[in-house]
């Protein structure tokens, strides 16, 4: 048999998830922004590059309008592997939460 | 003179140059671009020198903490050989210059500007040492092969030391390190400079008197 890794989400992982999941897709900077201070700029690509890696994420280069110059930037979407392995290491941390408490 | 074009102003253009120097195309698409994107923008977007000189720095700060961390962080990524050959060097040498200046970067918070003052008292003492020894060369002192020695073992007493200044620059720096890192042994180690200066001059005082005899390596140790 095949051995599958177990699918991990550390905390800087879940939390990009969470926002991608409640505020649609974002951009590397918007990301930084509504993490207030929790993600790094110097880091975040790095994290978002191993999520698409892992198959959370995908990611697409924006459409710069005529004219424009530059680099584009990548905004990144939510992948329905991400969702769920979000909402079952939610539920799994909420149980354990629980079991612990009580 | 020609007055500079849009392109030719663009914010970040070395840094392009730099990453597709260091990384392969991968990295540079899916990590690097991005984070050279966002400083292009935001220099676009700043409004006024002081806005525009903050989206460089925090650009730029970005963009090489992706390189310096790139070896640790991208290892399964490919960061790219010519990354990989400019940090570690042809012998892996260059690797301990990387391991150095983020073991400062990373002991900065803690320690602050003693760091400062070590690293740069550090590089002085090195740089004095080293000064030192190309006009007065170490006299080695000659060593016993191992088969002599009674039992193989690892005892740091038996490691014959040439007792020169650079021995010394050893003993007072490990002492220093110590009293720094460990104030509160500060009276155990000057009694134990004061018992170790009275017992070197008197094993100085016996041998002296004593040329002929060969010393006994049990009492020395």
């Amino acid at each position: 048999m095949r051995y599958q890794p177990t699918p991990t989400l550390p905390p800087k992982e879940r939390l990009i998830l969470e926002m991608l999941v409640s505020e649609g897709p974002l951009f590397g900077l918007q990301l930084v922004a509504l993490s207030k201070g929790a993600l790094k700029r110097g880091t975040v690509y790095v994290t978002l590059g191993r999520m698409e890696e892992k198959g959370y994420l995908t990611s697409e280069q924006e459409a710069l309008p005529s004219g424009a110059i530059g680099l584009p930037r990548r905004i990144y979407h939510p992948t329905a592997l991400g969702q769920r392995v979000l909402r079952v290491w939610s539920q799994a941390i909420r149980q354990l939460t629980l079991e612990v408490q009580t | 003179m020609t007055r500079p074009t849009p392109e030719t102003r663009l914010p970040g253009r070395v840094l392009v140059l730099i990453a597709r120097a260091l990384f392969d195309e991968p990295v540079c698409s899916a990590i690097i671009d991005p984070a050279i994107a966002d400083l292009q923008r935001e220099v676009q977007d700043a409004q006024g020198t002081l806005q525009r000189a903050h989206a460089y720095l925090r650009g730029y700060l970005a963009f090489w903490t992706l390189v310096v961390m790139a070896p640790f962080t991208l290892r399964g990524r490919r960061a790219g050989s010519g990354l990989l050959a400019l940090l570690l060097g042809p012998t892996g040498a260059n690797g301990l210059v990387v391991f150095v200046v983020a073991l400062l970067w990373a002991s900065w918070p803690m320690f602050g500007r003693f760091i400062a003052a070590a690293t740069i008292g550090g590089t002085l003492l090195a740089i004095a040492l080293r000064r030192w020894y190309t006009r007065h060369p170490s006299k080695v002192a000659p060593g016993r092969p191992l088969a002599s020695l009674p039992s193989a073992e690892i005892n740091l007493s038996s490691i014959p030391v040439a007792g020169d200044i650079g021995g010394l620059f050893f003993v007072v720096g490990t002492v220093m390190t110590v009293l720094l890192g460990v104030p509160a042994v500060r009276w155990f180690i000057m009694g134990s400079i004061a018992a170790g200066c009275m017992l070197a001059v008197g094993v100085f005082a016996w041998r002296s008197s004593h040329p002929s005899e060969p010393a006994s390596s049990l009492s020395l140790r």
